[in-house]
């Protein structure tokens, strides 16, 4: 299924779009942390500690006269990113919206299954996640605007491309290759459980849940175009619906910052419901803030504010092995990807500074006990 | 559209939102110029293409200075709708 080409507007807002942002990481934002131990230093000297949360890096941080450039070309370059994406969408809207279901395969080797009666939640449907206005669930186009979208995002819009390779090693990271049944919490339009399938080929099922239902629909086609068998189902990822111990191995690829606190830890629940005993936790996310200095926690919980992440702070300043272990996981482990992906361009967060840091996709995994 | 287009997250990087919402009509004027230099380039490569080379006239024609007298009247009308704002005078 093709998009219609973009036109020399489009190409040319893209570019100017990508290069803002390139601009602003391997300048601006890597200007910002060089500079920052020297202030560290000085502050370390007035009160006897260095800084040692998020919010007194931030104090230093915002002292640097370059960071509200920086922060400003930031949210304008996402904020203009999904808008210029989303005008060279608009033109052929009705014919992408009425070939998603003319491209529904009738015979499909997956599954679709949609749930015309399930209640979204007010967090979901309200919040303009990365500044893409009307959020998952609530543009039409999701899918082809995240299709077009985030290889500008990753500034390499013009080369395309799946970065597989870095989902592939952090499904590697799982310590069996012999699952039968596994589950993908928040999988979108699918890109992360055709990988699970990818990496576990003898899977008797590869499931993946997500709220919203074009994305679903999109990575169907795509993984039937692919030749992926997988189900793609519209369920709660706090409250699936599956049986319990139905699974062996339950993952998820960058779904907790985009959950509040209170549902993050339902789904974590979930998650151990679902698991039979012996079975898998593993989760890739943006690191937790305990794992890295502060202040790269404090250039990611920019996105907090400045990209629609209304729960990336309040979910990453919480200690998730830690809440993992209370619920009853065993033998609890966190650590990097250390697949060296330059195709991000040195993480995800809006603030990055255009270098690799094996940080930036953190690993956490958890046992179910026998 | 599924959104009034107009509402956005509300953020502002610099201190102050109407400085920080001018440096967002720049950003865009910046998009808007690249637009057009890209449009120009990609114009002149398709007429070289075609066996037409604009590109050398182009540039003996910026050098010509039988158009100083043009040039300047479209020069000065220009600076004169760009910096427009800052000759308006407010009535009391």
């Amino acid at each position: 299924m093709d998009i219609p080409p973009p036109t020399q507007q489009d190409c040319a807002q893209f570019d100017f779009i990508e290069g803002l942002k390139v601009h602003n990481y391997t300048k601006y934002v890597r200007s910002i942390l060089d500079d920052y131990p020297s202030r560290a230093r000085a502050y370390e000297q007035e009160r006897g500690y260095a800084p040692r949360s998020v919010e007194e890096a931030g104090i230093l941080i915002e002292q640097d006269p370059l960071y509200a450039f920086a922060a400003s070309i930031a949210h304008y370059s996402q904020a203009y990113m999904w808008l210029a994406v989303r005008d060279s969408l608009t033109p052929h809207e009705g014919m992408l919206t009425s070939q998603v279901d003319e491209l529904l395969p009738p015979n499909p080797r997956g599954k679709l299954e949609l749930d015309p009666d399930l209640r979204l939640p007010k967090w979901y449907t309200e919040v303009d996640t990365h500044l893409q206005l009307g959020g998952y669930g609530g543009d039409p186009l999701v899918a082809f605007i995240y299709t077009r979208g985030l290889p500008i995002f990753r500034t390499r819009w013009r080369k395309q491309g799946y970065p597989k390779e870095t989902f592939l090693a952090f499904a590697h990271m799982a310590p069996r290759r012999d699952y039968k049944r596994i589950l993908d919490m928040g999988c979108a339009a699918g890109g992360s459980t055709m990988i699970l399938r990818e990496a576990f080929p003898d899977a008797e099922e590869v499931i993946g849940i997500d709220f919203a239902e074009q994305a679903l629909k999109w990575g169907h086609i795509a993984a039937e175009e692919k030749g992926f068998d997988i189900t793609l189902a519209q369920r709660d990822a706090a409250d699936t619906g599956y049986e319990d111990a139905s699974f062996d191995l339950v993952s998820s690829h960058f779904l907790y910052h985009e959950t509040p606190p209170d549902v993050m830890l339902r789904s974590l629940r979930e998650c151990y419901r679902l698991l039979e005993p012996g079975g898998h936790l593993l989760m890739m996310e943006l690191p937790w803030y305990h794992a890295i200095e502060p202040q790269y926690g404090f250039m990611l919980e920019f996105d907090t504010r400045g990209n629609a992440e209304p729960f990336l702070g309040p979910t990453h300043s919480m200690n998730v092995p830690a809440i993992l272990s209370d619920i009853g996981f065993e033998n609890v482990r966190e650590g990097p990807n250390p697949y060296h992906d330059e195709t991000y361009f040195g993480g995800v967060g809006l603030m990055r500074d255009g270098r690799f840091h094996d940080w930036q996709r953190w690993v956490t995994q958890a046992d179910k006990p026998l | 559209m599924p959104k009034d287009w107009t509402v956005v997250p509300q953020y502002h990087g610099l201190k102050d939102p109407e400085a920080d919402k001018l440096f967002g009509v720049i950003l865009s004027l910046g998009a808007e110029v690249w637009t057009l230099r890209d449009r120009v380039n990609l114009l002149e490569d398709v007429l070289e293409s075609k066996g037409i080379d604009v590109k050398a006239e182009i540039d003996a024609r910026a050098r010509d200075n039988n158009r100083v007298p043009q040039l300047e009247e479209e020069r000065d009308a220009f600076m004169e709708r760009f910096l427009r704002a800052l000759d308006l005078r407010f009535r009391a």
